[in-house]
């Protein structure tokens, strides 16, 4: 199971707000969020996570 | 929390959104994307779309006299992506210390339904710590209790 698999388990009983259409696009690969999360990983290993959530994850 | 929102899509990913800005400058499109950092780690990214061109920007500062509901759009998207990723943390950081400063305030405004779901750490001088209001923070980490 993927990382991502992984996150979804156990989310049955509640809702979302969102209308889920499939014209919504995947920007995944849209060079404004990789720079937007290469910044936030660059931050994380700069300053870690919280010692409280770090030890959960 | 039931703020006055956007109406608002996601794909069956429930990683990107997409909704319409509307005000004096017309409508605008704006979107979200959650990208996976780290192994529970998301990064909330957000900008406007230009639909002619493909780019999404976040530094231009849309005048649309609607933040509040943007915010509250975004929180919404926060809400349902924990609600699909319940052991993701969300990192998120505004484009400029004001933005980040609007995020703090809109997690202020809001903290008692925030705090009854939601675990927020607040970035000050390199160290997380649990947020605190009328502290200013660089960053924020959230994470569904």
């Amino acid at each position: 199971m993927s990382t991502t698999a992984k996150h979804k388990a156990g989310t049955k009983n509640k809702k979302a707000f969102a209308v889920i259409d499939n014209n919504v696009g995947n920007y995944e690969k849209h060079p404004f969020f990789i720079k937007k999360a290469n910044a936030a990983k660059a931050l994380l290993k700069a300053v870690g996570l919280p010692k409280q959530l770090a030890k959960a994850k | 929390m039931q703020l006055p929102r956007y109406p608002y899509k996601t794909n069956a990913a429930f990683l990107d959104y997409e909704f319409i800005s509307e005000g004096p400058k017309g409508s605008i499109k704006k979107v979200i994307r959650f990208t996976q950092i780290d192994n529970a780690v998301f990064n909330l990214g957000f900008g406007d779309l230009d639909e002619e061109t493909g780019e999404i920007s976040d530094a231009i500062v849309t005048n649309n006299n609607d933040s509040r509901i943007v915010l509250a759009t975004v929180a919404a998207a926060v809400h349902d992506f924990t609600v699909n990723y319940p052991n993701a943390v969300v990192i998120a950081k505004g484009s400029t210390h004001s933005r980040t400063r609007l995020y703090r305030m809109g997690i202020t405004n809001h903290w008692k339904e925030i705090s009854a779901d939601f675990e927020v750490y607040g970035l000050k001088d390199a160290d997380w710590e649990l947020f605190a209001e009328r502290r200013d923070y660089e960053a924020f980490l959230i994470h569904r209790k």
